[in-house]
């Protein structure tokens, strides 16, 4: 086709040609080299990781006796990069742009912030608060309250993730689900042994984890304030924060970075814990939980079901 | 009277003077932040000589400007051509190395303009592609003109303010007081709705006046009268308007915008009494056309397009396919410009209705059955302080060292070496003899290529790059272990949760050649030998800042207090950090 095109008989043309798959000549080349390319990928990957094996293995010799992180790091790299191969050559473009996909989850954030934010500043303002604080079942209030917060965020993660694979699905081959994460070219040193449909769920847990999150400060912002107004406005600003601050610092300490699968996924990257690595994503998941439960203990104690009022009925 | 209380009322208790001052104090650090214009210049020496050098052929395209720059380029390209000559004939023995020099020094000063040539020759061509229209002018890109970014900032603020604003008197109830008298609310909802509109008024024309000054600095003034055509982006432009114009009608239609939705958003807060419903719809709507219709015209059609401003002066804009013309594909459609005026007429239309509307709903109604929430406003204000504690590690003084050369330390020596077509980093042991090869990461990107390396007692630093990206990596030599500590800068696009923010790249082409550090900052020294610092709190290769703005390659050390070198015309300069 390439000599084709570069004889004398070929001449662009505005019409179809029937001769041609595409209806082009310089169609059917960029199409014949982009699914070459896409073959020579899954047949040549394990090649790709023998070579990535040999490199783990110079940096073990080398590193033995420097670095005890070092070597461990790469018997990890060993461990997990072994004996991989892809079956099956197809076109994974709808679950690449799954992943990289964040919009939903700015609608997510924004439904959140409207169903939330003045969840308890109403309380405050009507006087209900009191009331329930004197009640014997206030902790179950609150703990309804997160319940449905929980369920809310899950229920829409779910319900935009299925739309997000259906739309992206119907734009190109949805039925590669079955196979290897790193049979998508873009996550070839992925540090997940999962199917795709493996990470599609690992990246809702990732984005749960990461909106939870956020639903608990719109909690917490929504329990200093009577004026609703006043809490969206501030769940706002605080969203907006959160954003531009997760941008300048580590993705460990940003939950915000969990909601772009592609960002932890992609890439082998590890933390040194007292010498021995962790892979990123594993204390990333780790630390927002961690902060959800922090902000969850201080709800509670914002909501003031430890201290009992006096005269209330037991 | 009543105008004066509620002026109290809404500025100071309902925190919306607050809320505007944040939106004007953002816009003004833009001005700050703002990437200045470079025309395509790296330096201040090369961007005031292409200043000096097209000022004469600006304006209306003559022949005799025509013939000017063809020559010029032409000259140039004979330069060239010579200099491949001389080459070869250099290659081949023909010439000795004094008279080669001697000849070459004749194309010296024409190719040191190589970029400028390319430049004004370049804005030449887009003129004489059609030159009854266009004019020409140095810039090729005023980024403050053509930006249609929506001030997502201010559209909060105004919808948050202007809806309280009327949820109040609601939740309050001292509508359902008001509105019982003889006199109703008409006077209150009249002042009400003066104030917000003046305020917003004066903050989106504080905001055209930064957007003025940035203008200011990217097209200097004398050009601001020529045909918007005139600037790249606005090509195919329908619209026969100045460039000055342009800017002054983006930002009367951006303003209608802002006051379109103030008024907007006052009504639904008045018909549905409840907040969110007031709010939600004037961000989603915008958010959501912007997403949906990123490289299109769409947005453009609904009245909250008028937010984009310079939009509307956008002529079509085509992608070219592989082989011919005929293959263009027209990704954005202009807006017909009758279509902006009667949009824009029926939005001046709205807003005269919605604020009869308005008033006329504040008159007395003493059998009116509406229930309010009972909401009222707190002075509860929230901060939200998040300290980032970075270490910082103590300064080091540093023996003095041939930056350009240095590959020593009072330990090892370096060198970069090619092994199976690799390239590595071979290391010395200064006491014992002995060598050995620091392996490649074990995730290696193969494009990229190690460019140089400086080490100190403790590290080992070295860049390595590519063609649009670089970054610095160090090695502690203690363990050998290695950390990216600077990282590659930026596309020109960056998305942030689906929405996607452009920028100029002309400042995020930088590539530094050599780097030396005293491990505090980091030192870097460009391809002209301009030399740039990055701060311990640098991210990214381009938020460095250049404090020698001449060539330092004719010689130069560093002890750690000042940098010594050798200027172009061979003088020895000192840079002193503590003087600066």
């Amino acid at each position: 086709m390439q000599t084709y095109i570069n004889s004398d008989e070929y001449k662009p043309t505005e019409e179809a040609d029937d001769r041609f798959y595409t209806g082009y000549a310089m169609g059917d080349l960029n199409y014949s080299k982009e699914t070459a390319d896409k073959m020579r990928y899954a047949y040549l990957y394990p090649n790709l990781m023998i070579e990535l094996k040999q490199r783990a293995d110079d940096n073990i010799e080398f590193y033995t006796g420097r670095s005890d992180f070092e070597v461990r790091k790469n018997e990890l790299v060993k461990q997990l990069y072994t004996g991989r191969r892809i079956s099956a050559y197809g076109n994974y473009e709808a679950f690449r742009l799954y992943f990289d996909y964040e919009f939903s989850s700015l609608v997510i954030i924004v439904m959140i912030i409207f169903a939330f934010a003045a969840s308890l500043s109403d309380e405050k303002a009507t006087g209900t608060d009191r009331i329930i604080r004197s009640c014997r079942r206030a902790k179950s209030v609150f703990l309804t309250k997160q319940a449905v917060m929980l369920i809310f965020v899950a229920v829409l993660i779910i319900l935009f993730a299925f739309m997000d694979i259906v739309r992206f699905s119907s734009f190109y081959d949805g039925s590669f689900i079955n196979q290897p994460l790193y049979a998508i070219e873009e996550y070839k040193y992925t540090p997940l042994n999962v199917t795709v449909f493996g990470a599609v769920m690992l990246s809702l847990l990732g984005k749960l984890l990461a909106l939870v999150f956020i639903g608990e400060i719109v909690l917490l912002i929504s329990s200093f304030t009577k004026n609703a107004g006043l809490a969206i406005t501030l769940c706002f600003a605080a969203v907006g924060a959160m954003i531009i601050i997760s941008e300048h610092i580590n993705p460990l300490y940003s939950p915000l970075s969990l909601l772009n699968a592609e960002s932890w996924m992609k890439d082998f990257n590890c933390v040194d814990i007292f010498g021995y690595p962790v892979l990123s994503f594993i204390v990333q998941f780790v630390i927002t939980a961690a902060m959800i439960a922090l902000l969850t203990a201080v709800c509670y104690f914002r909501a003031g079901y430890i201290r009992k009022e006096k005269g209330a009925v037991q | 009277m009543i105008f004066l209380y509620e002026l109290k009322k809404i500025l100071i208790k309902q925190y919306s003077l607050f809320l505007y001052l944040i939106v004007i104090i953002v816009a003004a650090f833009s001005l700050i932040t703002a990437q200045h214009q470079t025309y395509g210049f790296a330096t201040v020496t090369e961007r005031n000589e292409y200043l000096e050098t097209i000022t004469p052929f600006t304006g209306e395209l003559t022949d005799k400007k025509a013939a000017e720059i063809t020559a010029l380029k032409e000259e140039y390209l004979a330069a060239k051509a010579a200099v491949n000559e001389l080459n070869g004939k250099y290659a081949s023995g023909e010439l000795d190395d004094a008279a080669f020099e001697r000849e070459m020094a004749k194309y010296n000063e024409i190719l040191k303009r190589e970029d400028i040539i390319e430049q004004i020759f370049s804005r030449y061509e887009y003129v004489a592609a059609n030159p009854e229209k266009r004019m020409l002018i140095p810039a090729e890109s005023v980024p403050v003109l053509s930006d249609t970014s929506v001030n997502f900032l201010f559209l909060l603020c105004i919808t948050f303010c202007c809806a309280y604003a009327v949820m109040i008197e609601y939740s309050g109830k001292s509508r359902y007081i008001l509105i019982t008298t003889k006199g109703g609310q008409k006077a209150t909802m009249a002042a009400k709705l003066a104030i917000l509109l003046l305020l917003t008024s004066l903050t989106s024309i504080i905001i055209s006046c930064f957007d003025f000054v940035r203008m200011s600095g990217e097209l200097p003034l004398q050009y601001w009268g020529y045909s918007l055509c005139s600037v790249p982006a606005f090509d195919n432009t329908t619209v026969d308007i100045s460039i000055i114009g342009a800017f002054l009608s983006a930002q009367l239609l951006k303003l209608i915008g802002y006051l379109f939705i103030c008024v907007a958003a006052m009504l639904t807060a008045h018909y549905t009494k409840n907040y969110v419903a007031s709010v939600f719809p004037f961000i989603a709507v915008p958010v959501v056309a912007d997403y949906l219709a990123e490289r299109d015209s769409q947005a453009l059609f609904l009245p909250t397009g008028l937010l984009k401003g310079a939009g509307y002066f956008f002529g079509d804009k085509a992608d070219r396919g592989y082989t011919t013309d005929a293959e263009a594909v027209i990704y954005f459609h202009h807006v017909p410009p009758l279509y902006t005026i009667i949009m824009t007429a029926a939005v001046v239309l709205f807003i005269v209705i919605g604020a009869v509307i308005l008033i006329k709903s504040g008159e007395n109604r003493l059998n009116s059955k509406r229930h309010g929430v009972k909401h009222i406003p707190a002075a509860v204000v929230l901060m939200l302080t998040l300290l980032l504690c970075t270490a910082c590690g103590s300064t080091q003084q540093t023996e003095c060292v041939d930056v350009l050369s240095n590959t020593e330390n009072s330990r090892y020596s370096f060198e970069l070496k090619y092994e199976d077509e690799k390239e590595v980093i071979a290391v010395t042991d200064k006491a014992s003899g002995e060598s050995f090869i620091i392996p490649e990461e074990t995730f290696v990107d193969e494009t990229y290529s190690i460019m140089y390396i400086y080490p100190t007692e403790n590290y080992l630093y070295y860049m390595k790059g590519r063609n649009y990206g670089m970054s610095i990596y160090r090695i502690r030599l203690s363990d050998m272990t290695r950390e990216e500590i600077i990282k590659p800068s930026d596309t020109a696009d960056k998305s942030i949760l689906g929405l996607t923010f452009s920028w100029s790249d002309t400042e995020n082409r930088f590539s530094a050649v050599r780097l030396f550090t005293d491990e505090r900052n980091i030192y870097l020294i460009d391809k002209n030998g301009m030399v740039f610092v990055l701060n311990p709190f640098a991210e990214k290769i381009t938020d460095c800042t250049c404090i020698i703005e001449e060539s330092v390659l004719g010689g130069c050390i560093f002890d750690g207090k000042a940098i010594f070198y050798i200027d172009e015309d061979g003088v020895q300069k000192r840079y002193d950090f503590a003087e600066q």
